[in-house]
């Protein structure tokens, strides 16, 4: 058995493929960003990259809304985890009983998670709005509670909130149809021997089918922390970073200084960050979650 | 059907208050997944303006208007079209691609596997923004309209997530149905392709269809990467109604309707073989 | 298949099918040759077998806006004209997406040939590094030329900031003014339009008196804002100032400057705006303004085309924006907007040659009469002819406003080489509205500025 886990010619052969289209198309790149965070460059074909050693990671960590953005994506991170996950599994858990109409309630979810970004950006903009122009307000005042009406897109107290709700709105579908396949694929015998062993109970059940899905809701939760971190399109979409930058997440800002203010050296820094943040709490979160062996 | 999870899920198996509840939770919680699904859809047939006076009412006429001009305006046919091949095609790849590679992965041992894994999934953590100048820098003079080399960038940044996905479950395969087939006789490839492939279906679909909405509603490649209009894609079709000065919502909603048909299609189409595969697991095992 | 599924899945692919369906019939769309075609019988005449060229356009105008049948128009004329010329057109309409498709070609090194880009001495990097053309060559041909209203080419003579030549060439311009609902001043019992800040303010206090908004504005998209700061600062400290602090002559810490952001705060403070205008965006403003909701907006000439296409297109009259009385001197210190094209600064003869052939048409006399009649948008060109019977009366108002300009200015930060200035000023302007102070909005500017000199 082990010579056959170990034949090298299939694992080189088997791995090859993919190796080289990531390597080639992907991993240069990257590599080639990391480079250019050493350098300045203002993004004019031609012009020269000049060696500034640390000088952008030493600029970065001067710059006041580096830390407001590092401030909000750990914000939208943590709070991504805890709204999605344990939500999405929970519908995942309800829809495995299989009952009537299963099928309408998963495509339900689903069709969240299958709007484009931007629509759903626009959207939400319209629900969060200020004054008479936000559904929410409408609503609020429609039921008597007008006074709770706020400009909920401009407060600072409120303003990354929209967004990381607008984000958990869509992004249930996502951990639910991850949840489902794990719930479904356990295995019928432990079922049913814990089913013989009397556990009926909700509570006794979650310590059943959870630890069967254990590395999936870890997966998810890499996941999330991954998305989130790097998170761009609707947290642009939705405010820009704005208003004056009280939302701005790594990735907008990475955006307006690389795009927008031709600092691709201080970009690169930026993206460098992410990277080593988004490596660190992975294996941060895949510590914690360690199964211990059965 | 699956009557045993009838049985055997917690929540239902008890009396009916576990199922009533079960309803309960489900129907609230597609009121919220759905109601602004359902703002969109009255948009749609609203004129632009009173989209924004009378927000929640139902449409008095159904006013196709918004749906021509999507079509014409927005070249909507078109980009439809290219989204759908492109998506398909580099779809295909990825799967190709990242099933053969997670194999050795997940159920085989050798020397650094810990370190190819990281390699691979540590591509997943870089904002595409931040490779963007590096990669037209590289590959823009070639890549431009060049559809072959686009398929295969996209590609190379769909695979890390694709393999973490499909290698969490291609893990939990028990070891003992790979041995039967071994003792059996088949070589490493039959082995892959009878067994473990359709018992990880499951990652597959889940994998097939998250690609698929990253690629559908990818857009920073195709706006780099593709100028020809009539190679363009349906994510910057939806792009091309916002206007700085002059925005169409009307448009844009129907717009939005239009490009939602594909991927909800190919969920449906999806969930059917996912269950089939479920079906065929459950009788095996 | 359960039948609800089935039902459901036979649709959607049945609309699947009927798209791609059609997108095969569509893909193919008839070339429009009877307008052209003596003009084009002509010019085919005379050019010889000339070698294919094909040369990349790249503008706003694509999708809704309002210039975008200008443009393919023109390019459907434009192919029949020269036809060995092909012109791909690259435009996008959303500026996110256009920003990053231009900044990825100028960093690949492959700009457009004729294409737009915001901002005037932020391009100056790109001017001394050989990506945009001297076009001072183009400014050979008088007849192009002479059509041109004077001193147009100015705004992109960079000679002003150290490099030598004429860059941009000019296209529209869109001045700026207020427009007001007469039916709701008379309302608030107002007989005269404001001609000086104090009247201005007078004019406000009618307006709340009367529960009416005085002055809408959509700050959500920051360059409402950021115009009104435009407008304080050149009738305040003048167009000329402004420039100073561009050249790093001034300091937005100074004290007038300081004061100009006080100004606008205080309008806010004032009531002169409606409540939460942080959080409403430029479609509502118009959208509530053109519903007779608000008496007064500041916008510019572009925005006479919604006018004209809005119910209440009679009651809308236009006035300048007061100067303040004790500054007589700036009263025609206005904010305009040139509009402008740059051309590639790497481009082979042939190319250049096809390119040249392509400005002098979409900013040649024809074309650019065509723009103002059918979508009445102020040309950069005074040589043009168009039936004035079939222009509104606020169009002609704006366009007599135009020859009363003696010192224009464009956006502060067209002065400032810090591209990251357009962002940073509006930003703060917000910040400010929002509750910093304006020494605190200052100084945020200031900082931006001081960082970059390091």
């Amino acid at each position: 058995m082990d010579i056959y886990r170990k034949k090298l010619s299939v694992i080189v052969l088997f791995l090859l493929p993919a190796f080289i289209i990531y390597f080639i198309f992907g991993v240069v790149p990257i590599v080639q960003s990391v480079y250019f965070s050493f350098f300045e460059w203002p993004g004019i074909f031609g012009v020269a990259l000049k060696p500034v050693g640390f000088k952008n990671f030493i600029n970065m960590v001067n710059y006041k809304e580096f830390w407001i953005a590092v401030k909000n994506v750990l914000i939208f991170t943590v709070l991504n985890i805890i709204i999605q996950i344990p939500i999405g599994y929970f519908l995942a858990i309800l829809l495995s009983s299989f009952c009537k109409g299963y099928r309408f309630f998963k495509t339900v979810f689903f069709s969240s998670v299958v709007l484009p970004i931007t629509a759903t950006a626009l959207l939400w903009k319209f629900i969060w709005g200020a004054n008479e122009n936000g559904l929410l307000n409408v609503l609020l005042t429609k039921i008597g509670l007008g006074e709770l009406s706020a400009a909920w897109m401009l407060q600072p107290s409120t303003a990354l909130l929209t967004v990381i709700i607008a984000n958990a709105w869509c992004g249930l579908g996502y951990h639910m149809t991850i949840g489902f396949a794990a719930v479904t694929g356990i295995s019928e015998d432990v079922l049913e021997s814990a089913q013989i062993d009397g556990a009926t109970g909700l509570r006794r059940i979650f310590l059943i089918i959870v630890p069967m899905i254990w590395e999936s809701i870890r997966t998810s939760i890499v996941l999330v922390i991954i998305g989130s971190l790097k998170v761009f399109d609707i947290v642009f979409v939705m405010t820009e970073g704005g208003p004056n930058g009280i939302t701005h997440v790594l990735s907008t800002l990475l955006y307006y200084e690389a795009f927008k203010y031709n600092n691709y050296g201080l970009g690169s820094a930026i993206s460098v960050t992410i990277f080593a943040l988004s490596i660190v709490m992975a294996i941060i979160s895949l510590r914690l979650t360690r199964q211990k062996e059965l | 059907m699956s009557s045993f999870f009838e049985k055997y899920n917690p929540i239902t198996n008890s009396k009916a208050r576990g199922k009533f509840l079960t309803y309960i939770f489900l129907s609230a919680f597609s009121i919220i997944a759905l109601f602004p699904l359902y703002f969109v859809f009255i948009s749609a047939f609203k004129k632009s303006s009173d989209i924004f006076l009378n927000p929640l009412a139902f449409p008095n006429t159904f006013n196709l208007d918004n749906f021509r001009r999507a079509w014409e305006l927005g070249n909507i046919s078109v980009y439809f079209r290219n989204s759908v091949i492109y998506t398909g095609v580099t779809l295909i790849v990825i799967l190709l691609v990242s099933t053969f590679a997670t194999y050795p992965l997940s159920r085989m041992k050798f020397r650094f596997q810990s370190v190819v894994f990281i390699f691979f999934i540590s591509g997943m953590m870089i904002p595409i923004q931040s490779t963007i100048i590096p990669l037209s820098y590289t590959f823009g003079k070639i890549a431009k309209d060049n559809i072959p080399m686009i398929v295969l960038l996209f590609a190379a940044f769909q695979i890390p997530i694709t393999i973490f996905l499909l290698n969490g479950f291609m893990k939990g395969i028990p070891v003992e149905l790979e041995e039967a087939a071994i003792i059996d006789g088949c070589t490493h490839f039959e082995v892959f392709w009878k067994v473990i492939i359709p018992l990880s279906t499951p990652a597959i679909v889940t994998a097939a269809i998250f690609n698929f909405l990253s690629i559908w509603n990818n857009l920073l490649f195709p706006l780099v990467f593709i100028s020809k209009k009539n190679l363009q894609v349906m994510s910057i079709g939806l792009l091309s109604f916002f206007a700085e000065m002059t925005s169409d919502y009307g448009g844009v909603m129907a717009a939005i309707v239009v490009a939602m048909v594909p991927p909800l299609l190919a969920y449906i189409l999806l969930q059917e073989k996912v269950e089939k595969g479920l079906m065929a697991g459950s009788i095996k095992g | 298949m359960g039948s609800t599924k089935k039902v459901t899945f036979t649709i959607l692919s049945t609309i699947l099918i009927i798209s791609m369906l059609l997108s095969g019939c569509t893909s193919t769309k008839p070339t429009n040759q009877s307008e052209g075609s003596s003009k084009a019988a002509e010019t085919a005449a005379e050019t010889k077998a000339e070698e294919k060229v094909t040369i990349r356009i790249m503008t706003r105008y694509s999708g809704t806006d309002a210039t975008t049948p200008i443009l393919e128009a023109a390019l459907k004329e434009f192919a029949v004209m020269y036809p060995y010329i092909t012109v791909q057109n690259d435009s996008v309409n959303d500026e996110a997406a256009y920003n990053n498709k231009l900044k990825t070609d100028i960093a690949t090194g492959s700009p457009p040939n004729f294409f737009y880009m915001p901002g005037v001495a932020s391009n100056v990097e790109y001017a001394k590094n050989g990506l945009l053309m001297d076009i001072t060559p183009l400014m050979e041909d008088k007849e192009f030329m002479d059509g041109f209203i004077p001193g147009m080419f100015e705004t992109w003579n960079f000679e002003q900031y150290g490099v030598e030549g004429y860059y941009g060439i000019p296209f529209s311009i869109g001045v700026e003014n207020f427009y007001y609902n007469k039916d709701l001043f008379a309302k608030a019992g107002i007989e005269q339009v404001p001609e000086t800040m104090e009247d201005l303010y007078e004019v406000i206090d009618k307006l709340k008196a009367a529960d009416i908004v005085p002055w809408e504005v959509g700050a959500k998209a920051t360059w409402r804002t950021g115009h009104i700061h435009n407008f304080l600062m050149y009738k305040y400290l003048g167009v000329d100032m402004v420039k100073a602090l561009g050249s790093r002559d001034a300091k937005w810490t100074d004290p007038e400057v300081v004061a100009t952001l006080e100004l606008l705060k205080d309008l806010k403070d004032r009531g002169a705006f409606q409540p939460n205008l942080e959080g409403e965006d430029y479609d509502t403003e118009k959208a509530n303004f053109l519903s007779g909701k608000a008496a007064m907006v500041l916008n510019g000439s572009w925005f006479v085309g919604d006018v004209i296409n809005s119910d209440i297109k009679d009651k809308i009259g236009m006035f300048p924006f007061p100067y303040f009385s004790d500054k007589p001197q700036f009263k025609d210190d206005v904010s305009v907007f040139p509009q402008g094209f740059y051309l590639s600064g790497k481009m082979t003869e042939a190319e250049k040659d096809a390119t040249f052939k392509w400005v002098k048409f979409f900013c040649g006399k024809e074309l650019q009469s065509k723009m103002v009649s059918e979508i009445q948008r102020l040309s950069a060109r005074d040589d043009i002819k168009v039936d004035e019977s079939k222009l509104s009366p606020l169009f002609l108002d704006v366009q007599n406003f135009v020859s009363t300009i003696k010192n224009p200015g464009g956006d502060s930060f067209d002065f400032d080489p810090l591209p990251s200035m357009q962002d940073r000023t509006r930003n703060s302007i917000i910040g400010m509205l929002l509750g910093n102070s304006a020494i605190e909005a200052a100084e945020e500017i200031q900082n931006e500025i001081d960082r970059s000199i390091q």
